[in-house]
C-alpha cells in the first residue's frame, strides 16, 4: 500500500548565478531535513555538476536526491529534466553545454557559479554562461529529457519571465511534458481558474529555492511505494495506486 | 541624443528618477529575449522591451546600456526596480505599444547598428 | 490536543545512539498528555523500526505526524531492501549477521512487534534502494 512522502523537486544550489552563495550541498541537505523533507530535485541552471555531492551527503540523511537540471530554451522557457541514473543527467549536461549561448559568465551582471565540496569549500567557478538560452526548442528538449528516460517538467508556468506561458502565450499540444510546475506564487485554486484547460496534465508545486529559507516553502506530496524515481514517475502517471497529491 | 531629450519627446514615465538621466543614448535594441539582446544591444543602446523581471538588470548592466524603455503599460517587478535602483539603470515606462515606441525612436533619429 | 509533526535521522550501524529518536519520540508524547499505554505502544513499534534501519540500512528519515486522531510514523531508509516481506513478518525470521546477535539484537521479532503494536502497519520495499515502513496509532477521542 502506497504511503505518502513530501518532495520538493525544484532546489538550486550556489551553483546557479542567481542563487545564494550559502546554498551549498551540506546547508541545502541540511535545511530540507530539517523540514522533514523526503525527496529532493537538485535543478541548477544548465548544470548538474552539484548533483552526485548533493546525494551523497543526503543518502546519510535518509533523504534521496533526484537528479534534475533546469534547462533554458532557445524561446527562453524554463524546463526541469529529472533523471533516475546520474550518467543520464550528465548526458543531459554534455548536450547542454554543446548547445548553449557561447560567453563567460559575468560574476557581477549575473552572480557567481561556486563549485563546492562536503567541506563547504570552494572547488572551483563554472566558467559557462549558465543564464543563458540554449538553441534547443521546447520541444527538442522534452525529446532529449526523454530519450535519457528522463522526466520533463515545463517550470513555473506561473511566472511570466522564463515560463512557458509566459513566453509562448500557451502550451505547445505537441510537446509532452510529465507535469507542469505551478511556482510558490500561486496556490491551486487560483491556478485552477488560470490554467484549468491544462489539466490533464499532472501538477506539482515545489520551492524553486534560491535561498535556503526558500526550501520547502512549497512541496508536493507523493503517494507511492518508496522514495524513487520509477515510483515518483509512477505517481505522476497515476498508475499503480500511486498519485500526486497536490 | 541625451536620454532626458528623449523622456520629454515621447512623454516616457520615469520610474526610477534618481538615476543618470543625464547620459548620452547611442541607439536602441527592440526585444523580450534576454540572450538575443545580450548578443545583438550595444554599448549605451536604449533596449525596447515588454519583460519585466529582475534578470533584465543584469542584461542592462552587463551591456552598458542607457536604459530599458517597458512598453503596453508594463510596470517593473518590486525587484526589478530595487535593483534598478541599486545599478543605477533607468527604466522608462510608456502606454504605447512597441511597433509604434519604436517607430518614434526611429524618427528621432535613434538606429539600432 | 495540538498537532505536531518532525523528523529524526537514523545512521546506519550507530548502535551507540540506538533508541535515541525513540526515546526522543516518546518524551515529545509524554509532554503531550497522551495515555502511558498509548505511549508505551508507540515507543516499542518505534524503537523496533528505528533498529532495523540502523542494524540493517546506511540511514534512514523518521517523519512523525500527531494530530488529535492518531500517532503516524514513517521511516524511509537508503538500505538494501527486503526480498520477501512476508517471510520478513514471521517471528523469528531473521537475516543479522552474528555480530548484530551478539549484542542481542536480530531476534527476527521486529516486524512482528510492530504489527503487534499498531492499529495499521504498511511495509514498501524495493530491493536494491531501501525500505519505507509507516505504521499508525490510533488515539480514542479524548486521549
Amino acid at each position: 500500500m502506497p504511503v505518502e512522502f513530501r518532495a520538493d523537486l525544484h532546489i538550486h544550489t550556489c551553483l546557479s548565478p542567481c542563487s545564494e552563495l550559502t546554498m551549498t550541498p551540506k546547508r541545502i541537505v541540511e535545511r530540507a531535513a530539517s523540514l522533514g523533507i523526503n525527496i529532493m530535485a537538485v535543478c541548477d541552471h544548465n548544470t548538474v555538476e552539484h548533483v552526485e555531492l548533493t546525494s551523497t551527503i543526503a543518502k546519510k540523511k535518509g533523504i534521496r536526491v533526484i537528479a534534475g537540471i533546469e534547462i533554458n530554451s532557445s524561446e527562453e522557457v524554463h524546463i526541469l529534466g529529472l533523471f533516475g541514473e546520474l550518467t543520464d543527467a550528465f548526458k543531459m549536461q554534455a548536450i547542454v553545454y554543446e548547445h548553449l549561448q557561447p560567453g563567460e559568465n559575468d560574476e557581477d551582471a549575473f552572480g557567481m557559479q561556486v563549485l563546492v565540496n562536503e567541506n563547504e569549500e570552494v572547488l572551483g567557478f563554472n566558467k559557462r554562461l549558465l543564464i543563458g538560452a540554449t538553441d534547443l526548442s521546447v520541444n527538442r528538449i522534452a525529446e532529449l529529457i526523454h530519450s535519457f528516460n528522463g522526466l520533463a517538467i515545463a517550470s513555473h508556468i506561473d511566472r511570466e519571465g522564463f515560463g512557458i506561458i509566459g513566453q509562448l502565450g500557451f502550451i505547445p499540444e505537441g510537446v509532452k511534458f510529465d507535469a507542469l510546475e505551478i511556482s510558490y506564487r500561486t496556490s491551486r485554486e487560483k491556478a485552477e481558474t488560470l490554467y484549468g484547460l491544462y489539466s490533464h496534465i499532472p501538477w506539482i508545486t515545489s520551492s524553486d529555492a534560491h535561498r535556503l529559507e526558500d526550501i520547502g516553502r512549497k512541496t508536493t506530496g507523493f503517494l507511492m511505494g518508496h522514495s524513487t524515481f520509477e515510483e515518483l514517475r509512477l505517481a505522476l502517471r497515476g498508475a499503480e495506486g500511486r498519485k500526486v497529491i497536490f | 541624443m541625451k536620454l532626458q531629450e528623449i523622456i520629454d519627446s515621447l512623454s516616457l514615465k520615469v520610474e526610477n528618477p534618481s538615476a543618470d538621466l543625464n547620459r548620452e543614448v547611442k541607439g536602441a535594441y527592440v526585444s523580450d529575449m534576454l540572450s538575443d539582446v545580450m548578443g545583438n544591444a550595444k554599448d549605451g543602446f536604449l533596449w525596447i522591451t515588454i519583460q519585466v523581471h529582475i534578470n533584465t538588470i543584469a542584461v542592462a548592466s552587463l551591456k552598458n546600456l542607457s536604459g530599458i524603455i517597458l512598453v503596453n503599460s508594463r510596470v517593473p517587478a518590486e525587484d526589478t526596480l530595487k535593483k534598478a535602483i541599486e545599478e543605477n539603470i533607468p527604466i522608462m515606462t510608456t502606454p504605447l505599444p512597441a511597433f509604434d515606441l519604436v517607430g518614434m525612436l526611429y524618427s528621432l533619429g535613434l538606429r539600432c547598428r | 490536543m495540538n498537532s505536531s509533526e518532525g523528523v529524526f535521522f537514523l545512521t546506519g550501524k550507530d548502535f551507540k545512539n540506538a533508541g535515541a529518536a525513540s526515546s526522543n519520540l516518546k518524551g515529545i508524547l509524554e509532554g503531550m498528555g497522551i495515555p502511558d499505554a498509548t505511549i508505551r505502544r508507540v515507543a516499542i513499534a518505534a524503537f523496533e523500526a528505528e533498529m532495523n534501519t540502523i542494524i540493517y540500512a546506511v540511514a534512514g528519515m523518521m517523519n512523525y505526524f500527531i494530530t488529535p486522531e492518531m500517532i503516524k510514523i514513517r521511516i524511509q531508509d537508503m538500505g538494501s531492501g527486503i526480498p520477501d516481506i512476508d517471510q520478513a513478518m514471521k517471528e523469528g525470521y531473521s537475516t543479522a549477521p552474528d555480530y548484530i546477535r551478539e549484542m542481542g539484537f536480530g531476534s527476527g521479532m521486529g516486524l512482528p512487534n510492530i504489527k503487534r503494536n499498531a492499529d495499521t502497519l504498511t511495509i514498501n520495499s524495493i530491493v536494491g534502494e531501501g525500505t519505507t515502513v509507516e505504521f499508525i496509532i490510533n488515539l480514542t477521542p479524548g486521549d
